[in-house]
């Protein structure tokens, strides 16, 4: 028999469907992986953020401005090192300029209208690189005097994510390893007594001798090729004794 | 004596279970993996959120101990704790403690699960105290005056209740991907064992019949590189061997023929004799023109199917979400309803049609022409940014899938082989029940993930196998003689015109559609919220009617092409489905709810594949428009469904209405029975003598 056999078909499909399955998987729980943490991270720093704001807001009730809050770049550097991710901590006027940050050079540019949150309400926003999480500093009178903006990366959720997806290619890559050559083996166990039917209707055809098995279709076919062969036999001996023949006279 | 037959169906059977345990063991063993990795990376992430929260929480105290405020003299610490873990949502739980770990303050949800810390004589490096609690990630920040030694512990327990519930949802998604994969793997399985074996082996078949009856006029199709295609070589190498022989025989006859006419005469006699025996066509044998076969439709349908299903779960929300720009005196929940019946519109009027182009063009060119409309109408709806827009690519669905339906449909009657046209007609109904199961259930979660417009992309890229799939599965042409001619309203003139088809349609298949969407759709649901049943408890009880329909659609069509009695299974279904829905006023209703569900969904499965077969088999008119004609009835019928429902329960309640559905469900059915005895009576009468 030659050229590929339709079990290599039907492996070359089951290894296909179960590579796209673990794909399908894999991909799935990494990203529900990775959108649990991106939410625990920006919980994290939600947290720090609004502790912050609560110590601009608690230094404005004694009466003054957001610019004039006692010692708040110093607190802006102090807060700096509570997180590896933490990037960048701004804090910026009612008319977004920068009147404190942790990269001092900035102190006085405007801020990105982008990251500046919505009257009271937080900001979230994905901004050169960076998560930025923008926070309202309300005044006792509850007006807006700022907003705090702090910046942080994804350092710390991809190095977990790295590790989940390993986690899962290595057993993913194990399983499929062990179970798609068992496959094909059983594949190929199972399409013998087809593929067996298969060679024996060739040889058959091919002028083979009696099948193996007592299927009717071969017994069918072997006995209508005999029958034909028979008969185109006896028809050429016929023709061959009539063209033997003494050509005859004509009257 | 082994047949054929015999060794088709092992195959069949062993390469499923060969294909489900591979899938399964596979998926299984990545998801382990996945569930095992999150628990071991997520911890350390919650242990750094309980730390900043605790860094956080324990600085006033720590300014309090600074001012010199004894640790023992803190007042307010139980107030202040609660105002803290009720601004955190991830808390557990808060404790302050003293040094040897006696609780001062504790505020939380989950206060009550805290344990008494004891500290170790050596603290960590950052001076953090780290414990895991069942359910709660636990981190101790020592708390101290700035500069000072610690006094005391703040414990923070963060809830592991967000992973436990990804862990749940994994699950959920695991058993969502093994459904589709598996059922997947067996429409393709189905789709590749049919072209490379048992289509083959039908061919031969053929041949070897045709050869036994001296019938040497064609040749197998050749193509395959596999022992099929070795095979249809060999039959084909047989066959110019013997129209090879005869042309030699022809020349020996004309030689011995010059010999002289008696000689002439004996030869043609000869060569008369093999006439009777053998037949060879002048010119050579040619190939057997390609018939196509019922799983030649059956994956494209089921792959499209699961391209309209996939956006499913979220199209009511998107049309809420793009109703949002309209006029404030429009309710957008009200506008939402726009696509939907814009979709179910479109699909009922187009239906006839497409069983017109399908008569006309043949199930392939229709499906080609429906895949576009419909790949047109996916990528409107991914582009559409408004609501009238996505409703009309909407409809372009809804045309595209009229069309491709009905000519799958249309492909399965066609190539359906002699005395199985129930069985084959049947796989269109469980083509489409397993499409819409991995569609709804697959695209939920693409639509998760990825968001809506990738889902309808998605859509896009099936619809386009599915039309490559007809490409190359469903040979050109099979339009139905005659058909270019038959308009719409004709064909529904001789349709109608034919009290079978008519009686069929109003007493079996349009009541088996009102129960469906009424009973099971919308009654049964009300019917079990009223007993307090969950949400997954309503739906796991309305997936009964899917679950046992599958199975019966098989063995309905095996009955009524087997044992003859499709006519009884129609009649008899709708019987047991009445009695089943008036069960539900006389059992308890927790009992015979479920009950009636399954029953529902056996009894219609069993009259699903008889019902195909025998609007095909009226007669009146081409097969296509019939089918279309039956699948306009339905939708008519699952259109009258809720509304029938409805307006019975503003004269009673559900199990009232139930019952009264299940009457009349019954009653259609004894009347199908009476119509059907009585044009057997008329045929037999027509026949005698």
């Amino acid at each position: 028999m030659t050229g590929s056999s339709f079990a290599t078909r039907i492996g070359l499909l089951l290894t296909a469907l179960t590579v796209l399955a673990c794909t399908l998987v894999t991909a799935l729980n990494y990203l529900k992986f990775e959108r649990l943490l991106l939410i625990q991270h920006q919980r994290m720093f939600t947290t720090i953020g609004a502790d912050l704001v609560d110590t601009f807001e608690r230094g404005m009730n004694i009466g003054v401005r957001l610019a004039d809050v006692p010692g708040a770049q110093s607190l802006l550097d102090r807060a700096f090192g509570r997180d590896v991710d933490l990037q960048r901590i701004t804090v910026a006027d009612a008319g977004g300029r920068v009147l404190f940050d942790t990269e001092r050079v900035r102190i006085g540019d405007a801020a990105a209208p982008a990251l500046l949150p919505a009257g009271t309400t937080r900001r979230l926003a994905r901004f050169g690189g960076l998560d930025w999480i923008g926070m309202p500093v309300v005044n006792s009178f509850g007006q807006r005097e700022g907003s705090l903006l702090l910046g942080y990366g994804r350092a710390g959720i991809a190095d977990r994510l790295t590790a989940v997806a390993l986690a899962m290619a290595g057993p993913g890559l194990t399983a499929l390893a062990i179970g798609l050559p068992l496959a094909w083996l059983a594949i190929f166990l199972v399409a013998r007594p087809t593929r067996a039917l298969f060679a024996q209707l060739a040889g058959l055809l091919a002028g083979g001798g009696a099948p193996a098995t007592e299927e009717a279709m071969l017994q069918g076919l072997r006995e209508a090729i005999h029958r034909h062969g028979a008969t185109l036999d006896d028809a050429e001996r016929q023709l061959e004794a009539i063209a033997a023949r003494a050509p005859e006279r004509n009257a | 004596m082994i047949s054929t037959e015999h060794i088709v169906r092992r195959l069949v059977r062993n390469l499923s279970i060969i294909a489900a345990l591979v899938l399964l063991g596979t998926v299984v063993a990545v998801s382990f993996a996945a569930l095992g990795a999150f628990d071991r990376e997520v911890r350390p992430a919650i242990e750094r959120e309980a730390a900043v929260i605790g860094v956080v929480v324990a600085n006033p105290l720590e300014r309090a101990l600074g001012l010199g405020i004894p640790f023992d003299e803190l007042v307010g610490t139980s107030e202040y704790l609660a105002d803290m873990a009720a601004s955190q949502p991830a808390v557990a739980y808060l404790v302050l403690t003293d040094l040897a770990g006696q609780p001062r303050a504790t505020a939380g949800p989950a206060a009550a699960s805290f344990e008494p810390l004891v500290p170790p004589a050596v603290l960590p490096g950052d001076g953090m105290l780290r414990r895991a609690l069942p359910g709660i990630y636990e981190t101790a920040v020592a708390v101290a005056a700035p500069g000072g030694r610690p006094q005391g512990w703040l414990l923070v327990g963060v809830s592991r209740a967000a992973v436990d519930g990804v862990i749940e949802d994994t699950s959920w998604d695991l058993v969502i991907v093994l459904l589709v994969a598996v059922m997947l793997a067996m429409e393709l399985l189905r789709f590749v064992i049919d072209r490379t074996v048992i289509g083959p082996l039908s061919m031969i078949e053929r041949m070897a019949r045709r050869l036994s009856a001296g019938d040497c006029t064609a040749q197998a199709v050749t193509g395959a590189t596999d022992e099929a295609g070795a095979v249809a070589r060999a039959v084909n190498a047989l066959v110019r061997r013997l129209g090879d022989r005869w042309a030699y025989l022809e020349w020996l006859a004309a030689e011995a023929a010059s010999a002289g006419g008696r000689a002439a005469r004996e030869a043609a006699a000869v060569l008369d004799g093999l006439h009777d025996r053998l037949r060879f066509r002048d010119g050579g044998a040619v190939p057997e023109p390609l018939a196509g076969s019922a799983s030649a439709a059956r994956l494209p349908l089921f792959l499209f199917v699961v391209a309209e299903q996939l956006s499913t779960s979220f199209i009511p929300l998107l049309g809420r979400d793009l109703a949002r720009g309209a006029p404030p005196f429009l309710s957008p929940d009200l506008l939402a309803a726009l696509p939907i019946s814009a979709f179910v519109a479109a699909v009922a009027l187009a239906t006839p049609y497409g069983g017109r182009l399908t008569a006309r063009r043949g199930p392939r060119g229709a499906i080609l022409i429906g895949g576009g409309l419909a790949a047109l109408g996916y990528l409107g709806a991914a582009l559409a940014t408004e609501l009238l827009p996505f409703a009309a690519a909407r409809v372009l669905c809804g045309i595209g899938y009229a069309v491709l339906t009905i000519a799958c449909q249309a492909q399965m009657a066609l190539a359906a082989r002699q005395g199985r046209l129930a069985r084959s007609l049947g796989g269109f109904t469980g083509a489409v029940m397993s499409g819409a199961v991995c569609g709804t259930a697959i695209g939920a979660v693409i639509a998760d993930r990825l968001g809506y417009a990738a889902t309808f992309v998605a859509s896009v890229a099936l619809v386009v196998v599915v039309m490559l799939v007809a490409l190359r599965a469903i040979p050109r042409g099979l339009a139905e003689a005659g058909a270019a001619a038959e308009s719409v309203l004709a064909g529904a003139r001789a349709a109608f015109g034919n009290a079978r088809f008519t009686a069929l349609l109003l007493l079996a298949a349009v009541p088996a559609k009102v129960v469906l969407a009424g009973v099971i759709f919308y009654l049964a649901p009300l019917a079990l919220r009223d007993l307090g049943e969950s949400q997954a408890a309503i739906g796991r009880n309305v997936m009964l009617y899917g679950l046992c329909m599958l199975p019966a659609i098989t063995l309905g069509g095996w009955l009524a092409d087997r044992v003859r009695i499709g006519g009884g299974l129609i009649w008899g279904g709708a019987l047991l489905n009445g009695a089943a829905l008036l069960m539900i006023p006389i059992l308890p209703e927790a009992v015979a709810l479920p009950i009636a569900i399954a029953v529902t969904g056996a009894a219609q499965g069993l009259a699903s594949a008889p019902m195909l077969a025998a609007a095909a088999a009226t007669g009146s008119g081409s097969t296509p428009l019939l089918l279309s004609f039956l699948r306009l009835g339905e939708r008519i019928g699952s259109v009258i469904g809720p509304f029938a429902a409805a307006w019975l329960l503003t004269r009673g309640d559900t199990v009232w209405a139930m019952g009264v559905l299940g009457a009349v469900t019954a009653l259609a059915g004894l009347a199908y029975a009476v119509v059907q005895q009585a044009g057997r009576r008329a045929a037999a009468m027509g026949s005698a003598p």
